[in-house]
């Protein structure tokens, strides 16, 4: 099944995490801001680059999820290792795009090379997707004080999830 | 209850997996049984075989865009619901869902 790939706890890294975005009014500064997390990291080897491969997937398809979430994401070349970012806003801001948006205060700007599979690549997006579904698990990530905070409340939700699709009949 | 759902959204795979994880959520808090199909740009996974569709008590098609495969439901009675009410309030959505499925009967 597509979610035995890879895990977002494997993807998150301390430097990727910003639990007070600072000065964020908009998508375009968020994107910006996550991708430059995620540059400062190693993990692209042109943020440019990256950053027009989240502009071309948001042409496609609102990333905006509603419940204050805003999945953006890009696969390009000019990444060099996978990795998450993740974005608080504390007051929210409008994510706008062209099918729709809303509030944002919890942002997940993936990052995925372009040699990684579609399958591994949607794993994390599902899984991520899922996991945002469960108000405890969003709930801990607006309560999240530290980077230690959010990476429990991923294993946490990683680990609830795997359970239930083992039980599942 | 034994309920099946098919999950597909035009808002692409993330809100797909979305909207099946919040069906499985409110199966889950009423107690009925659930199998969830997901239709996604990867293509059909958790494939419901003929069996589990006849022996369901309640088909749930949470999706905004057309499903796969509706030769299965032939004769079926199926339930549209958009999944971003499913996103919204799980519980609320399957309520609504049910009280359909037996308004109609």
């Amino acid at each position: 099944m597509a979610n035995q790939y890879l895990k977002i706890s494997e993807v998150i890294r301390p430097q990727t995490v910003s639990l007070d975005m600072p000065g964020i009014n908009c998508k375009e500064q968020a994107i910006e801001y996550l991708a430059g997390l995620l540059d400062e990291a190693g993990l692209l080897s042109n943020k440019q680059e990256y950053i027009q491969s989240v502009y071309e997937r948001e042409k496609l398809g609102p990333t905006y999820m509603g419940n204050f979430i805003a999945i953006p994401h890009g696969k390009s070349d000019a990444v060099r290792e996978a990795g998450v970012a993740f974005g608080r806003s504390n007051d929210g801001f409008e994510y706008l795009t062209d099918l729709g948006g809303g509030t944002a205060k919890l942002v997940f700007l993936l990052a995925i090379p372009n040699r990684m599979s579609a399958d591994a690549y949607m794993a994390v997006l599902a899984r991520l997707a899922r996991l945002l579904v469960h108000e405890e698990f969003r709930d801990s990530l607006i309560k999240a004080s530290s980077y230690e905070d959010v990476i429990n409340a991923i294993f946490i939700g990683e680990k609830l999830l795997e359970n239930l699709s083992n039980s599942r009949s | 209850m034994k309920i099946v759902a098919i999950t597909a959204c035009a808002g692409g795979i993330a809100h797909t997996y979305m909207a099946a994880e919040a069906v499985k959520k409110s199966a889950r808090e009423s107690g009925d049984e659930i199998r969830i199909e997901i239709q996604g740009a990867m293509g059909i996974e958790n494939r419901l075989t003929q069996e589990e569709i006849d022996e369901a008590d309640l088909i749930i098609f949470a999706v905004n865009i057309g499903v796969r495969d509706t030769e299965r439901f032939e004769g079926k009675k199926t339930i549209v619901i958009d999944p971003g009410e499913f996103v919204a309030n799980a519980s609320k959505a399957l309520q609504k869902a049910k009280k359909i499925a037996t308004q109609s009967e």
